[in-house]
């Protein structure tokens, strides 16, 4: 069990050093401070080249917290999406006024990644103000001289990534893959559905649990 | 979803109807850039010509206007005081029978969605509603009211973890959007549904499935109710 653990975590783990390597590069122009689009100029081949050597990555980019480097309240966000062959800019609504304004310094990749500065990932969620899909998102934080100034994150394909990791769970047992708040990410018991939070279960009782990844994610057999 | 792809005719006037509808009701706020026009062309799924002729209606019209070069774009500037009457246009021809049916499947939507957030729902996906509740308690206007309310369905929605149901739940919020508009005209109604919505994130926190049915059921009865009073009234509030 704590073999396929650590391959769960091996799924994604090529993938994060790659934007660790992103955050480690940009990090010297974001504490000199900067705008946005001399921050996309920066940034774009870097993303270009990690959209390329990783098909699990649909989208990438970097935000930039609040108040820092310069860039004023809201921060700012510079993303690009893969479109069929070609990668091309994201624009994401940022005025506070709008219906579909993303609050990118709100979402849980974003916060989590400030807070923890671990390698973050984001179970499947729906996505409203982003891509408009169930996605994942992997991040990880820009961090200078003990300073958070903005986190580097990818946007994972959930199909893909699911597919990787149910090859993986044990057939012969129910085990589930959790997140942090015991939600089911991914099931060896078909039955049981995807993104149903444990306690909503009625017959799930836990025999045993294995920790997964920095994320607070976890292995479980239930009986 | 306001740039979902089009079918195949009707283009330019279509496309150009859509932004406007969008614009005039606020979901594009004033001073909203749009995507890219290559992007934007994708999305409805028409060439850059059709897409461009569509924006020049739109400039025409003062609705839109476009800045060239690094940095620059379509921007939306439309001004706020059009809104009421746009919508009081866009509600005129509304019947009796289809202020029921919109209001039947916003609660359709809405109930599933509260069924499955109530088992599904992340900490996370549930934390941003209260703040929802509280500009719909807050808001100066119909137009803000409704922004709202709809950023409440729409991370409703989204709780449910079903993306066709979320999809689902925010066209029925766009189509919904002028009788809501004028309904949360009045302080009254905003009030009264920041209060009936106020405990729903609670209870799908705690798994009070039937108690957060209840509050949602009940905010959109209310809601159709006063959309029914309006309209017997000529809309007039």
């Amino acid at each position: 069990m704590e073999q396929r653990a650590q391959r769960i975590v091996g799924v994604t783990d090529v993938l994060f050093t790659d934007l660790e390597r992103i955050a480690a590069t940009t990090a010297p122009a974001l504490a000199g401070g900067t705008d946005a689009e001399a921050l996309a100029a920066l940034t774009e081949p870097q993303v270009f080249a990690h959209l390329e050597a990783h098909p699990l990555a649909v989208g990438a980019g970097m935000a930039v917290a609040p108040e820092a480097a310069g860039l004023g309240p809201l921060g700012t966000m510079v993303w690009w999406r893969r479109a069929g062959d070609e990668v091309r800019r994201k624009q994401h609504v940022d005025n506070p006024a709008s219906d579909s304004y993303y609050d990118f310094a709100q979402s849980r990749w974003f916060r989590t990644a400030v807070q923890t500065r671990q390698r973050t990932l984001i179970a499947p969620f729906v996505d409203s103000w982003g891509t408009d899909d169930l996605t994942m998102v992997a991040a990880v934080p820009v961090v200078v001289d003990d300073v958070v100034l903005g986190v580097v994150a990818a946007d994972l394909v959930v199909r893909t990534w699911l597919a990787a990791v149910d090859d993986l769970l044990d057939p012969m047992s129910r085990e589930l893959l959790l997140d942090a708040e015991d939600r089911v990410v991914a099931s060896s018991d078909p039955t049981i559905e995807l993104s149903v939070r444990l306690r909503a279960l009625e017959d799930a009782r836990v025999e045993r649990r294995v920790a997964v990844g920095a994320s607070g994610w976890a292995l479980v057999h239930l009986a | 979803m306001l740039f979902a792809p089009l079918d195949a005719h009707g283009r330019a006037e279509t496309v150009a109807e859509r932004l406007r509808t969008a614009i005039s009701l606020g979901v594009l706020a004033e001073g909203d850039l749009l995507p890219p026009e290559p992007e934007l062309a994708a999305q409805f799924n028409i060439s850059p010509v059709t897409l461009r002729e569509a924006l020049n209606r739109l400039r025409d019209q003062g609705l839109v206007t476009t800045r060239r070069g690094r940095g620059g774009g379509t921007v939306v500037t439309a001004p706020t005081v059009s809104q009421i009457r746009v919508a009081i246009d866009q509600v005129r021809a509304l019947t009796a029978l289809d202020l029921r049916d919109l209001a039947d499947w916003r609660r359709a939507l809405s109930l599933e969605s509260v069924r499955l957030a109530a088992r599904r729902a992340s900490t996370e996906d549930v934390a941003p509603m209260p703040r929802s509740v509280e500009r719909l308690h807050e808001a100066g206007d119909g137009i803000e009211g409704r922004r709202a309310e709809s950023r409440f369905y729409i991370e409703l929605g989204a709780a449910s973890q079903s993306t066709r149901l979320s999809t689902a739940l925010i066209n029925a919020q766009v189509e919904y959007s002028p009788v809501l508009t004028l309904v949360y005209h009045a302080v009254e109604t905003r009030e009264h549904v920041a209060r009936l919505l106020e405990p729903v994130a609670e209870h799908l926190r705690e798994v009070r499935v039937r108690e957060a049915e209840q509050a949602v059921t009940d905010a959109i009865g209310f809601v159709a109710a006063r959309a029914g009073t309006l309209r017997s009234n000529g809309w007039q509030a």
